[in-house]
């Protein structure tokens, strides 16, 4: 499932946010562009992609059947007053629950299934700390188009922050708030709270889950777990059942198992419990850091004897340079046969690349400077099969452009974009503050372009109805590139033969 | 990047030197980690502290305790709207709006229903994206350890993000569409009734609060004007045309009338300084990241 997922990150940068499996594939929202992408799993499609208005910060599929029919919708929060209800295939907002005391952003929610009736309900906390329940009945979840949906009930439990809401699935009588500074524990009938559990002074928690009928945990921002065994006033079971409310007691509740994450991590990992409702019902914590890293921890049903807090060790764990570290035979890069040098141990490095279809032609730049043309077809042949190719040296056939002095960091072919551009333009920029463009036939350089500014990021080509007019029969390229504080504004102009004419435009940032 | 044409015999000199000031630029770093970036963290907490008390951000049930404020919205120059709204919180509780309707000395007056509010999203936006960059702050107060210059980062990348957006409700209105206006909510909110001539819009714009009125005539079906409804927008001309339930209608007449929010000035202006903060904390954990080529920076 690693390579799957890895395959999938297409042509979107980073940033992405909650992701949910559905039916048919994988959710995906992206947080800056506000993009959801529907993938397919199976062989890395993208079946559907929408643009959305609304900023999301969280996604939950939602199942249900009519008559025979299974229907999927994806339920989404953000940063507005209602909770989105989207239809899982075509991408589309259906309607939406709304609320008409205090609406505001919702922090996050949780979907309640009812085994018995047919009405579902969804419990949601606002950023204001306010608790908010929708039912969605059969009847709603049916039909398309429709008003808004107005809360049951709106309650204040003053948990602000709030980070996760959820549901007892062994009890159905608790649910589980948890916030940066505290998690709490409140009755699912009458959402009074039972129990508060502040957080130690260096910690910021994440987000929870029940893992028994009297057992929570805990997760917090820097990977660590903990276990708690609640109080005998939060469980239904017990006789002392809702003793403890209205007190202001702290529960001394001590942390049962827990398990610590002495990684250096930039980020906070995404944690997530899961229980398997099938044979042989797994416990699971997992949990993905963004060193490339998942592990697995078995969660024991057991309480240890000891007084003190247990450390539980991870169960499994492997990491993505791991498993490409263990592939037999090790990938080798497209164009190594070319790149190795008498006396180092690994081949020039290619830090940029294009394919052009057109031509069949790919084209590396490499961390030296020097930009090569290979053929593609020929080039992958000698990666993957066996034959007389091997011992020719020099295979397969290319050209070596030099110009630039130290790494090239982009290329771009811009024919292949827009065909009002020379076929014959190649583009490419690197650290040495240069931009040089090839003719990509003769391997000849026709012009460069020494900026000022600083290393080259990115080479971009302006969409076909975007009109910059300076002279006559303008085109232009855009380009990026990185310095303490701005990019200085130079026009240059160059005059190909016939009609191409690159004005290079940088822009002021101060 | 070394120089390539120096001579070989001065690197052994080079690389000594080059230790030495590798060591002060890490103690220089750290220096930076440890200290400087909690002081402009307390900058930016304490500016943004002020600008989330300009939103009075309500506690449930207590709403009825933040201040209200009147504002008088009309032009010096045409007195065709005049308005008195009055503000609490990210609400407008009352609006008492005067309309001289063109070609008629008949004054219009229109107040909202009782105990109707209008809520303006965009301060409620706004104020939420203040107080989520006032959590991601308060997470990393003095007890916490930066160990490297990405975390730093991230950090600020992630507190600008909150702010731009907080800018950019206030600075962007939401564009809707003629036939979305007049379906909208707050056509229903006025006592009298708003006339089937006349559509009015609230949004916040910068630090204005802005009050617009269209004029609407309606179109014969046998009119020889070309009908083309028009997109959605912020504000529409005179001249837009749109067709709700069978009818059609143009735009004959539009009004804008605004007054500036100070509180909302305020807050820009707090912004902008938080941008700041962040920016150059950002730029002086740049000048190392050049110098750290193989750290796990």
């Amino acid at each position: 499932m690693i390579f799957s997922l890895w395959s999938i990150s297409v042509c979107h940068s980073a940033h992405w946010t909650s992701g949910t499996f559905t039916n048919i594939g994988f959710t995906l929202y992206h947080v800056v562009s506000r993009e959801m992408c529907l993938w397919d799993v199976n062989d890395g499609r993208c079946i559907e992609f929408t643009k959305l208005a609304c900023a999301h910060t969280g996604i939950q599929f939602y199942q249900f059947t009519i008559g025979t029919e299974k229907e999927g919708r994806l339920l989404c929060n953000g940063h507005y007053p209602e909770i989105l209800v989207v239809d899982a295939t075509s991408l589309e907002v259906l309607y939406s629950l709304v609320s008409k005391i205090c609406p505001d952003w919702i922090s996050s929610m949780s979907i309640i299934r009812s085994h018995r009736t047919q009405e579902d309900t969804v419990v949601a906390v606002s950023v204001t700390g306010i608790l908010k329940v929708w039912i969605i009945t059969a009847e709603v979840s049916k039909m398309q188009d429709l008003d808004p949906v107005f809360e049951e009930e709106s309650k204040p439990i003053y948990c602000q922050g709030c980070q996760s809401i959820s549901f007892c699935s062994f009890t159905q009588s608790s649910l589980l708030v948890v916030c940066s500074k505290y998690w709490r524990v409140f009755d699912a009938g009458d959402y009074s709270l039972l129990c508060s559990v502040a957080s130690e002074s260096d910690q910021s928690w994440t987000g929870g889950e029940f893992v028994a009928a009297d057992k929570v945990i805990i997760w917090t921002e820097d990977g660590c777990s903990y276990i708690y065994k609640l109080p005998a006033s939060c469980l239904s079971a017990s006789e002392h059942f809702r003793s403890d409310i209205g007190k202001t007691k702290e529960g001394s509740i001590p942390p049962l198992i827990y398990k610590i994450a002495e990684r250096l991590l930039i980020c906070p990992p995404v944690t997530r419990f899961f229980f398997g409702r099938r044979e042989p019902f797994h416990k699971l914590l997992i949990q993905g850091d963004s060193a490339g890293r998942l592990s697995l921890w078995s969660v024991p049903d057991s309480t240890p004897r000891q007084t003190a807090a247990t450390c539980l060790q991870v169960s499994s764990t492997i990491s993505l340079q791991e498993a490409f570290d263990k592939l037999k035979p090790v990938s080798a890069g497209i164009i190594d046969q070319l790149s190795v040098l008498p006396g180092k141990e690994e081949p020039i490095k290619v830090t940029a690349s294009v394919y052009i279809p057109s031509q069949g032609r790919l084209v590396c730049g490499r961390e030296d400077g020097s930009i090569i043309l290979v053929p593609a077809t020929q080039t992958a042949i000698v990666q993957l099969l066996q034959g007389e190719h091997m011992l020719r040296r020099g295979w397969p056939p290319h050209r070596t452009l030099r110009g630039h002095r130290n790494k090239v960091t982009c290329v771009l072919y811009p024919y292949q974009v827009s065909a009002r551009y020379d076929q014959r333009s190649l583009v490419s920029g690197g650290v040495d503050f240069s931009v040089i463009v090839w003719d990509i036939f003769t391997g000849e350089m026709k012009h460069i372009f020494c900026v000022h500014g600083g290393e080259i990021t990115q080479l971009i080509v302006p969409p076909e109805n975007c009109s910059v007019r300076l002279g006559t029969s303008v085109l232009s390229l855009l380009l990026e590139s990185r310095t303490p504080q701005s990019i200085s504004f130079q026009t240059f102009s160059v005059r190909n033969e016939d009609k191409c004419v690159f004005v290079l435009m940088f822009f002021d940032l101060l | 990047m070394l120089n390539p044409q120096r001579s070989v015999s001065e690197l052994p000199k080079m690389s000594a030197a080059s230790q030495v000031e590798r060591a002060v630029l890490e103690e220089e770093f750290n220096w930076l980690l440890k200290e400087e970036v909690h002081a402009v963290l307390k900058q930016l907490q304490d500016v943004l502290k002020e600008a989330s008390r300009r939103f009075c951000m309500p506690s449930p049930g207590l709403e009825s305790q933040l201040k209200q404020e009147n504002f008088i919205l009309g032009s010096s120059t045409m007195d065709q709207v005049k308005g008195v709204l009055t503000l609490q919180g990210e609400a407008l509780t009352q609006a008492d709006i005067n309309l001289k309707i063109a070609k008629s000395s008949q004054v219009l007056h229109f107040q909202f229903r009782e105990d109707k509010q209008w809520k303006l999203q965009q301060i409620q936006d706004a104020r939420n994206h203040v107080n989520q960059a006032l959590q991601l702050l308060s997470s990393r107060d003095e007890t916490y350890h930066f160990k490297t210059g990405a975390e730093v980062n991230k950090l600020m990348d992630a507190v600008m993000l909150q702010l731009t957006r907080a800018r950019n409700r206030l600075t962007t209105p939401a564009s809707m569409t003629l036939p979305e206006l007049a379906t909208s909510g707050l056509m229903k909110m006025f006592t009298p009734p708003m006339p089937g001539d006349a559509m009015i819009n609230f949004y916040i714009n910068l630090s204005k609060l802005c009050l617009t009125v269209y004029q609407l005539h309606v179109l014969p079906p046998n009119t020889t004007k070309n009908f083309r409804p028009a997109g959605s927008s912020v504000l529409h001309n005179p001249g837009a045309m749109f067709e709700l339930n069978n009818n059609r209608f143009e735009v004959s007449h539009v009004h804008k009338v605004e007054c500036v929010v100070p509180w909302l000035n305020d807050t820009l202006v707090f912004f902008t300084i938080s941008l700041q903060l962040c920016q150059q904390l950002k730029d002086k954990i740049s000048v190392f990241s050049s110098f750290w080529n193989y750290r796990p920076f």
